[in-house]
């Protein structure tokens, strides 16, 4: 377990790093193939990376920054980081206390990926894990294999030790769904086409009526980090789309969706409709964006602009004929530059040798989704 | 369904060919947004296997496919209905129901689609009691607004469309097979989940070694992409996965961009083969990207290829010469119809044109075989 930091010895620890970084230790088992040097640390993340803290003193960047600089392996400080938001009830769009879905029930998805080691591994659609992103990280250090889903992933976490609860939803997160079920259960639709666009349009009405945070409906934390050695890793988990299909996975434990991490370039994460990444691999194209000398920034407005440019149906377009829904990008690449792109106008947070800021993203289109 | 003999066949396609410039008519719902305006030489390019099972009438998956095609069907219905007679075939052990099940006996499919001009996709993973998984997927991309469904949401999601969901559904010699498995790894009972994972996959190649197993069909799958002559691409991938995969293990096969991917106004990128290199490396997405700036199908597979070799460092999977110890193939076409088949070691692919179905050998990145 980690010591407790304050803010002082933060600072204190951060520069001390700094130096100590220069003396390298294999954290991970088999060395990096590669070695960026002297590369000023950075944790990048969504905005609840720099909002909730589950009763402690530190953020999920905080947390994240402070371990890596200490010397901690980056996909552990990330996870640890990561883990804070899981657990805490007050975010309802990650982990624990996440919205659930159509039949009340949480899954989560979530997906790590080590640069350095270049290993991966994701989980879709686990029940009854609080933090799915520690569950991802052992799907990478204990399998050959990169994705498991469902049962087959609950049986998997337990195996490896961790408590599987029957429920995890907070009273928070079943109210709301209880309200949610009221809303939508008379309809009785036959057609899933028609469902789909009526719980669509219940969920809009309860974000406008104040319900839900619009923040949280298609919530989920991305959080990506750099050491001074260069080792870049990233981490995404979510509970997904409030009140889901059964069994709906996003973008959130697809490698090259939700996340995607090349220790020689840099990472890309994504929060927001995990459609529009399960179909354009936007964090992929980031990075290769990138590979072939791109600027975070302007890499992540490439992918946005493939998003727009392949979002051709009606019902996902606003009445500018724009996408109606958010997406956001949290990018880095291996000199440490970074940046937090979004369709629309919105916050990413980051964390460096100055402490953890949340700040406005860039953004493609000026307005809102739903002009 | 009228039988179509090998006259029929050419004298079919050489038709279509003439009358896809005239009668085109809005085969999906929503009319598609592009047209690629040209006269496009159809084309229907799948994995091996796509040359080889048979429906009734003797049809394979890519000659069937394009028969459908000519005849005007929608792209993703011909490859849907092309594949579905792979995924129904209980000869063969690595697509659909028939396919080898997983450590615990178990079925689980795995299916993804892409439609090119509609830009629309559908996947479903792991999914148990249903043969022809490909349909399932189709059904996601057309009835819903995602993208994956996966486990038993995705049985209840088939199940509501109609599609009968069968208990235990196992193929007798898959049984066999999985008993035989079953008794070589189970009596070591392996605590440390690291061991447990390479005993299982040492006795199942071992396995194919003694020629118990099709080596095909332990990463068995099928891939099968397809253009019209009016330029419309579309693509299907679909597989029991891995042999005795850990329950609930995903492959590449119904992630858009690691299996399979469709860019409507680029081309088509599919894959067999080991799964978790294409879930790594997005090779499907990395080969339409290329060819996007203009490579060839072959050249654009050959870069996904080297990536693949490039981003494989851990010593359990490479050969005694440095290089990856597992086979992974690649089937691509862009929008000229212009086509390839790829692989890390020498195999073959499926392709079907007008001159009817041929099976070719892929080009090979290394000579030799992956366990030299």
């Amino acid at each position: 377990m980690p010591n407790k930091l304050n803010r002082r010895t933060f600072v204190k620890t951060t520069t001390a790093a700094v130096t100590a970084a220069a003396m390298p230790r294999t954290v991970f088992g088999q060395a990096p193939a590669v070695m960026t040097k002297g590369v000023k640390p950075l944790v990048i993340a969504s905005s609840n990376g720099h909002k909730f803290k589950n009763g402690g003193t530190q953020t999920c960047v905080e947390k994240a920054f402070s371990m890596i600089t200490s010397g901690s392996d980056v996909l552990d400080a990330l996870i640890a980081g990561v883990n804070i938001v899981e657990l805490d009830p007050l975010d309802d769009s990650v982990g624990y206390g996440g919205l659930p879905n159509a039949n009340g029930i949480v899954q989560l998805d979530s997906c790590c990926m080590h640069g350095p080691t270049r290993r991966a591994g994701g989980v879709a659609e686990i029940e009854g894990v609080r933090t799915p992103s520690k569950v991802a990280q052992l799907v990478m250090n204990e399998t050959d294999h990169h994705l498991l889903v469902g049962k087959g992933a609950q049986d998997f976490a337990r195996g490896m030790g961790f408590t599987i609860e029957d429920d995890l939803n907070t009273e928070n997160s079943r109210k709301k769904w209880l309200e949610w079920r009221r809303r939508t259960d008379p309809l009785h639709y036959l057609s899933p086409k028609e469902r789909q666009s009526a719980y669509h349009t219940v969920a809009m009405d309860m974000i406008a009526e104040g319900w839900i945070d619009r923040d949280h409906y298609y919530g989920t934390i991305n959080c990506d980090g750099i050491n001074a050695k260069g080792e870049i890793c990233g981490v995404t988990t979510t509970s997904g789309l409030s009140w889901k299909i059964p069994g709906r996975a996003g973008d959130s434990p697809i490698l090259g969706a939700g996340l995607y991490v090349d220790n020689e370039v840099g990472a890309a994460g994504s929060t927001g409709r995990g459609e529009a990444n399960l179909f354009n691999l936007c964090s992929f194209l980031i990075v290769e964006e990138m590979r072939r000398g791109a600027h975070p920034k302007d890499a992540a407005l490439t992918a946005l602009k493939r998003v727009a440019k392949n979002t051709v149906e009606k019902r996902l377009l606003n009445s500018r004929g724009r996408p109606n829904f958010g997406l956001n990008f949290y990018v880095l690449n291996a000199k440490g530059e970074h940046a937090g792109v979004a369709m629309y106008e919105s916050t990413y947070c980051f964390c460096n040798e100055n402490g953890g800021q949340v700040v406005k993203t860039d953004a493609l289109f000026e307005g809102q989704a739903t002009d | 369904m009228p039988k179509l003999n090998r006259r029929d066949f050419v004298r079919t396609t050489t038709a279509a060919g003439v009358a896809a410039a005239t009668a085109a008519k809005p085969l999906f719902g929503q009319a598609p947004t592009m047209m690629t305006p040209k006269s496009v030489k159809p084309c229907v390019v799948a994995s091996s296997n796509g040359n080889r099972s048979k429906d009734a009438d003797g049809v394979t998956c890519v000659a069937k496919a394009f028969k459908m095609m000519s005849e005007g069907a929608d792209v993703l219905d011909a490859l849907v209905a092309g594949v579905s007679i792979v995924e129904l075939d209980p000869n063969q052990s690595g697509v659909g129901w028939s396919g080898l099940p997983n450590a615990d006996g178990v079925v689980q499919l795995d299916a993804s689609c892409m439609h090119g001009p509609k830009k629309r996709a559908g996947a479903v993973a792991a999914i148990e009691g249903v043969r022809a998984p490909a349909r399932v997927a189709q059904l996601v991309a057309e009835e819903t607004d995602h993208h994956l469904l996966v486990g038993k949401g995705a049985q209840d999601f088939a199940r509501a469309m109609g599609i009968k969901i069968e208990e235990g559904l196992i193929n007798e010699n898959a049984r066999k097979q999985w008993l035989e498995w079953k008794r070589r790894t189970d009596p070591l009972h392996y605590l440390d989940p690291k061991k447990r994972a390479q005993a299982w996959y040492d006795a199942g190649i071992q396995m194919v070694r003694e020629g118990l197993i099709d080596g095909e069909h332990f990463w068995g799958t099928i891939n099968c992409d397809g253009v019209n002559a009016k330029g419309e691409i579309c693509g299907v991938t679909t597989t029991s996965g891995l042999a005795w995969k850990i329950a609930g293990r995903a492959g590449d096969s119904p992630i858009l961009g690691a299996g399979l991917y469709v860019d409507g106004d680029v081309g088509a990128a599919g894959s067999t083969g080991r799964g978790e290199a294409n879930l790594y490396n997005l090779s499907s997405f990395l080969i339409v990207e290329e060819m996007r700036r203009g490579a060839h199908p072959k050249d654009a597979a050959m870069t996904a290829l080297t990536r693949v070799a490039k981003n494989t460092i851990e010593k359990r999977l490479l050969n005694a010469k440095g290089q990856p110890n597992f086979g992974l193939n690649f089937y691509v076409l862009n929008a000229k119809g212009e086509y390839a088949g790829a692989a890390l070691y020498e195999g073959t692919y499926a392709v079907c044109t007008e001159n009817g179905p041929q099976t070719l050998p892929v080009e090979p990145l290394y000579q030799g075989r992956p366990t030299d």
